[in-house]
């Protein structure tokens, strides 16, 4: 799978595995998968090799 | 031929100059000349259908005649379409207030405001309020300023804090929203919230610190949710979070706003 841009050989299995692994704030994030938000009640969802994936981590200010 | 002078048509001749009509029609003191949008010299000549406007700038007393002359610099395709447009602009501060100003000086018609806040001392650096304001709700002195800008704008106050409860009732019903909220976790709530409800939203994620404007960007995330920002830099102790760059963001959000809003006129 492509998380941000970049092939990665780890084969995470769902959203949420994405957010233990890389130690992500999932409250401060959005995920995208092949360009279609996911919604927080999907993150268990199984992923697949093929798939885009975007993680937008937003910052503070305003 | 015939012009629209002051927003109103009358008949003159053929090639005439802008001088010519000032003392067809006895206008005095006339130190604004304006036609279809560009400040022009009462030497120009005038085509048919041109909209002239020639006023004196300290004898414009008519509130009718400023309202339409406030527009007179926008871009005259969209005038009639952002009279109808209605927006939601969500969190009032830096981003939510800049983008309201710029809202109204489009002539967008319609647009509500949420926020819970109180101006402090310390929004003063890049929100649009005074020291005056100092300790009254931002969304009721926003409103007063905008009506300053455009007294028929219709501006709606909604004094409640957003969260994840209500957020898909209050961004529902609108043509664009506008999120200005200043915490990553709101900024991620309104995202889903958009994807939710299919409103078309336009948010904010990074603007703090100093860097070269060029690195604020816009980009489509998902088919109706655009962010503007750098989208990294956060709020750090000493670094600030400043007005060029807040204001940078905000621009380019309304800036999305107009290109979007050009399109669909266009293809209306």
């Amino acid at each position: 799978m492509t998380i941000n841009g970049k092939k990665t050989t780890i084969n995470y299995q769902t959203i949420n595995d994405i957010i233990t692994s890389l130690q992500i704030i999932a409250a401060n994030t959005v995920f995208t998968i092949n360009s279609e938000i996911v919604d927080p009640s999907d993150y268990d969802q199984s992923l697949s090799e093929d798939d885009i994936i975007e993680i937008i981590n937003f910052t503070s200010g305003g | 031929m015939v012009i629209n002078l002051n927003y109103e048509q009358v008949e003159i001749a053929a090639n005439s100059t802008v001088a010519q009509v000032i003392t067809k029609f006895n206008l005095t003191n006339i130190d604004l000349i304006n036609i279809n949008g560009v400040n022009c010299q009462s030497t120009a000549i005038l085509a048919p259908n041109d909209n002239l406007l020639a006023l004196n700038k300290a004898a414009i007393l008519d509130s009718d005649l400023i309202a339409k002359a406030t527009m007179a610099r926008n871009d005259t395709s969209l005038i009639n379409y952002f009279l109808k447009l209605n927006i939601v602009i969500c969190g009032c501060g830096g981003i939510g207030s800049n983008i309201a100003r710029m809202a109204t000086q489009l002539g967008i018609g319609n647009i509500t405001l949420i926020d819970f806040d109180l101006v402090d001392p310390t929004n003063l650096n890049r929100q649009m309020y005074t020291i005056n304001h100092i300790g009254q709700p931002k969304i009721y002195v926003l409103q007063q300023y905008l009506q300053q800008i455009n007294p028929r704008l219709n501006v709606k106050t909604i004094d409640t804090t957003i969260t994840a409860d209500n957020i898909d009732r209050l961004i529902s019903g609108y043509d664009f929203v506008f999120e200005g909220f200043d915490t990553p976790h709101m900024k991620a709530l309104i995202v889903q919230s958009a994807m939710r409800t299919k409103a078309q939203l336009i948010c904010a994620n990074g603007m703090a610190g100093i860097k070269p404007a060029s690195k604020i960007t816009t980009r489509q995330i998902s088919q109706n949710i655009y962010m503007c920002g750098d989208f990294y830099s956060n709020v750090q102790p000493h670094e600030g979070l400043m007005a060029p760059q807040v204001n940078l963001v905000a621009s380019h959000m309304v800036n999305k706003l107009l290109e979007l809003c050009k399109e669909r006129n266009n293809n209306e």
